[in-house]
């Protein structure tokens, strides 16, 4: 029986030897383009039945109407007339879209990197009119991925795919196997007399000229005649641009590196009126009177390892001057209103400050949990704020009994 | 490879001849240190199995260092049994059964923009060997020799820059299926 017993271990052993190959699996997607042909597209670009929010992106107030970009597909039209209880009425498709700003009956928006002027004189039977290509050549895929510029794209599948890897060392070498699948964001929305748009913003709408930027480019449109923009000027700001903002004739605009401001005085060319450097970061800007407040978070997205709210007395706007800065967790989006300043903290949720004396003297008043949130609207004691999981709205008609009034909720 | 498991512990089972019977359960315990050998090359291990020992057979837990490809800690359940006991010596059958820990930040890369969850697995062993009994008391010399299986993973998340969060994310998988030749030594009581 000892023989036995030796001659089944022996035999075991011999047989795992053959067993010593390891297994590497890696398990990645694929993400392969749907096109479309332009005038297929473009012919799509009028309000279709209400769709789903499933990835909801930037807002933007004008009347009784909430226009929320659905990122890379198009917008929303919400029925705000009771914000208690919003109705989505219809879908502008849109690919590649992330910016809507409007002016009185005209619609204007990014389609990856063209912009397209649509009429909303009845928002529910809203229709395209033309489009200005290439004006935001900076949109542009992750891992070089090139598309085919004959067609647009306006959809991806998905598809996991497992594959064995055979050298240990080509483990991370094939983290690009899984190649270009969104574009990176650019673009936004904007306007003082007749729409509201988010922090988050990169059109800005100023009487009858339209600005946006890209990632280094600040342009101006003439509007006047609102169906047939004419761009009057593009001017270099440098890398990480990423916000603009309109107030008094001027343009704060955010970059990864600093705030710029510009001054309207000629609405066809800005004028650099000053510049202020801060860490890298995210960070967009709002103003108000002689503040201007930038959100700086950084991590996985923004780079850099700061996330504070920066205040700059801007009263003299040819030198802003830091005055103070408040510690935060992840700011993304902000918007004032009085003396109320409302930040989106990221996963840290809504924070509602009360500024009685000083912006530096804020107060924590309100923090709202448990969303995810990025960009918010101010207005007639209505808070609209975008988080992950949906678009909500509060009453802060009470400054001490702030209330939610409604969700939208995204049904991923 | 389950059959021969399965075979390994059929043997532990069915065999039960000349065995040294004890009257009692006592605690009992394994220490080890030995080599893993695999495609990687081999590495070091270290084990502490304790348990009780009851007539032939042996059971405990048991947790370990294991060094193989990417260092984890598998913990898992301990069986044995002697054969053939004489004069203080004997041959032993062993099958380990558990799951294998994943060692904090044993990973290929975790910086933004990447981020990366470790995940465990699936831990087994399995092995013959000779034990050596040394002194009066229970001590003994343990050697073995037999085979190991470790499964642990990744998943990588990069997240693509983008203006408005979220921002694109590309999620990538890894699933470690590693097969060693193990041969340790220890000392037991």
């Amino acid at each position: 029986m000892q023989k036995i017993i030796l001659i089944i271990s022996a035999v075991c052993c011999l047989l795992l030897q053959s067993c010593l190959k390891d297994k590497l699996l890696q398990t990645y997607s694929i993400y392969t383009p749907v096109y479309k042909e332009k005038s297929e597209v473009y012919a799509n670009i009028k309000s279709n039945p209400a769709q789903s929010i499933t990835a909801p992106g930037k807002i933007y107030v004008y009347g009784n109407y909430i226009f929320l970009n659905e990122v890379d597909k198009g917008v929303h039209i919400i029925d705000n007339t009771n914000p208690a209880s919003p109705q989505v009425k219809a879908f502008i498709n849109i690919p590649g879209n992330l910016d809507v700003t409007i002016k009185g009956n005209t619609l204007y928006a990014d389609l990856y990197t063209d912009l397209v002027v649509v009429d909303i004189t009845n928002p529910l039977q809203a229709r395209f009119i033309k489009y200005l290509a290439n004006i935001f050549p900076a949109r542009a895929y992750s891992n070089g991925f090139v598309g085919d510029s004959t067609k647009i794209i306006v959809d991806w599948t998905k598809k996991d795919t497992t594959i064995k890897i055979n050298d240990y060392r080509k483990m991370y070498d094939c983290m690009t196997c899984s190649f270009a699948t969104f574009s990176t964001g650019i673009s936004g929305a904007s306007t003082p007399a007749q729409g509201i748009a988010g922090s988050m913003a990169r059109f800005s709408l100023v009487n009858d000229y339209l600005y946006t930027v890209n990632h280094a480019e600040l342009s101006a449109f003439n509007v006047t005649n609102s169906e047939n923009p004419v761009r009057t000027s593009t001017q270099n700001l440098g890398w990480g641009i990423e916000t603009v903002y309109p107030f008094n004739n001027k343009l704060f605009i955010g970059s990864a590196t600093g705030m710029f401001i510009y001054d309207l005085a000629n609405p066809a060319s800005p004028a650099r009126l000053s510049a202020v450097n801060h860490f890298r970061a995210c960070d967009p800007v709002i103003a108000d009177g002689n503040f201007a407040y930038v959100t700086l978070s950084s991590g996985t997205n923004c780079g850099g390892n700061v996330n504070v709210l920066n205040i700059y007395d801007v009263t003299n706007l040819s030198s802003p001057v830091l005055s103070c800065s408040k510690s935060m967790t992840s700011p993304h989006g902000l918007a004032k209103d009085g003396n109320l300043i409302f930040i989106c903290d990221g996963k840290d949720g809504l924070k509602i400050y009360d500024t009685p004396a000083s912006p530096c003297g804020m107060q924590l008043v309100k923090q709202f949990t448990g969303m995810e949130t990025y960009d918010a609207i101010a207005w007639n004691n209505n808070l609209l704020v975008v988080a992950k999981d949906g678009l909500y709205q509060y009453d802060y008609s009470n400054r001490t009994d702030i209330k939610q009034k409604s969700k939208l909720t995204v049904n991923r | 490879m389950k059959k021969l498991l399965l075979l390994l512990i059929v043997c532990l089972s069915l065999l039960n001849i000349n065995t040294q019977a004890q009257k009692k359960i006592a605690f009992s315990s394994q220490n080890f240190a030995g080599v893993l050998i695999g495609e990687t090359g081999s590495t070091l291990q270290l084990q502490t199995i304790n348990g009780v020992k009851k007539d032939s057979w042996f059971t405990g837990v048991g947790v370990g260092i294991d060094w193989y490809y990417r260092r984890s800690v598998p913990v898992f359940l301990s069986v044995n049994r002697e054969f053939f006991p004489k004069n203080k010596r004997s041959f032993l059958l062993s099958v380990d059964a558990g799951i294998n820990f994943s060692w904090p930040g044993q990973v290929y890369y975790d910086y933004p923009p990447y981020g990366v969850k470790q995940k465990n697995g699936l831990y087994w062993a399995s092995g013959a060997g000779y034990k050596f009994g040394v002194g009066k008391s229970d001590n003994a010399i343990l050697l073995q020799l037999g085979y190991s299986y470790k499964q642990m993973g990744e998943e990588s998340r990069y997240v693509s820059p983008c203006l408005i969060p979220p921002c694109p994310e590309t999620v990538t998988t890894y699933d470690y299926r590693l097969k060693r030749l193990s041969f340790k030594i220890g000392w037991g009581f």
